[in-house]
């Protein structure tokens, strides 16, 4: 028993370090081109709450944008061609602490309140409204 | 949408129901019966760690963590069979959304969702290549659960979350390693392989 298992074990496993260097490989290249792809600035903020888009707000005139949520109320502050959320009732916070962002295709999402910011190009608002 | 989540949570709770109640009755891998008092404490064990996880700060984001429950299907379905593996991710998902009190919620469905779609990679992964170890079944098993998550996530706040896909499968495959580490150690402890014989 001890020595058939123990000639099992020395072999090394080229299948198995193929398919996790492949996947391991292959999620890699996903998150370095989703980092470094070169983005351009996004030009219009679309707001959903609950999976329903409420508003697409432009990134060229600073304002506040309050919307109601389930637990109360998520502030977005439009600053700067940036946009952010400013408050929000979640017990993380973790959108607040996202910070601003202005890049096309960045994402701010508060899960708990089920608001989601997607960040999109001029092109899109056309795209929408037509 | 909520009344056909509703009806979906009825139907896994009715399905879960049934599935533990025939493969108990059933006999597992190698002609042995499925013990349920083995069952239950690898059940009580796989809570007490979620919980005990739960309690931990995130590391990155919201409800990233090691996923030590993870470790023990994992040995469940190396030592024993799929059976119990998929008894245990079954039960599992559905208790710890019971006792969070998300049930029927979004939380809830998201770790039932990934629980249960990270389960089955497994079992699929470990009946096709026999040989391979528990770092590349948890490996597997861990982008399953994120892109479980992912996938309810975008059905309730909309398709822009897959903006988070990439970062969260960068994070599972550092705790699906992980925990495919640890596995392979405590695999290597005997006494958890027993089945029984001695006893």
């Amino acid at each position: 028993m001890q020595a058939k298992a123990s000639s099992t074990k020395k072999r090394f496993p080229f299948g198995e370090a193929l398919f996790v260097g492949t996947l391991i490989l292959l999620i890699a290249s996903i998150a370095i081109s989703a980092t470094f792809w070169p983005k351009s600035l996004a030009g219009v903020v679309q707001v959903r709450v609950s999976s329903q888009q409420v508003a697409l707000l432009r990134l060229d005139q600073n304002k506040r944008y309050e919307y109601l949520t389930k637990h109360g109320a998520v502030t977005i502050e439009v600053k700067d061609g940036k946009a952010g959320v400013l408050s929000s009732p979640c017990p993380d916070q973790l959108c607040v602490k996202e910070g601003y962002k202005d890049k096309e295709g960045e994402v701010i999402a508060c899960v708990p309140e089920e608001v989601v910011l997607s960040f999109l190009c001029d092109k899109a608002i056309e795209e929408i409204v037509v | 949408m909520k009344n056909l989540f509703l009806y979906a949570g009825l139907v896994f709770l009715g399905l879960s129901l049934l599935c533990f109640f025939l493969l108990l009755r059933r006999t597992s891998e190698k002609g042995k019966r499925i013990d349920p008092a083995r069952l239950g404490i690898f059940l009580s064990l796989c809570l007490a760690l979620g919980f005990a996880e739960g309690m931990l700060p995130d590391i990155f984001l919201p409800g990233v963590k090691l996923g030590l429950s993870n470790v023990v299907i994992l040995l469940a379905i190396y030592a024993y069979g799929w059976k119990e593996g998929l008894l245990l991710g079954v039960l599992k998902a559905l208790l710890i959304s019971f006792f969070t009190g998300t049930f029927l919620s979004m939380g809830g469905w998201m770790s039932i969702t990934g629980t249960l779609l990270s389960v089955i990679l497994m079992i699929l992964l470990h009946t096709l290549f026999k040989r391979f170890s528990p770092i590349a079944v948890s490996l597997v098993g861990a982008l399953g659960h994120i892109l479980g998550q992912l996938f309810i996530a975008s059905i309730y706040l909309g398709s822009p979350i897959w903006g988070y896909a990439p970062l969260g499968m960068v994070l599972a495959m550092l705790t699906g390693v992980l925990t495919g580490i640890l596995a392979t150690i405590l695999l290597k402890r005997k006494t958890l392989l027993r089945r029984g014989e001695e006893a």
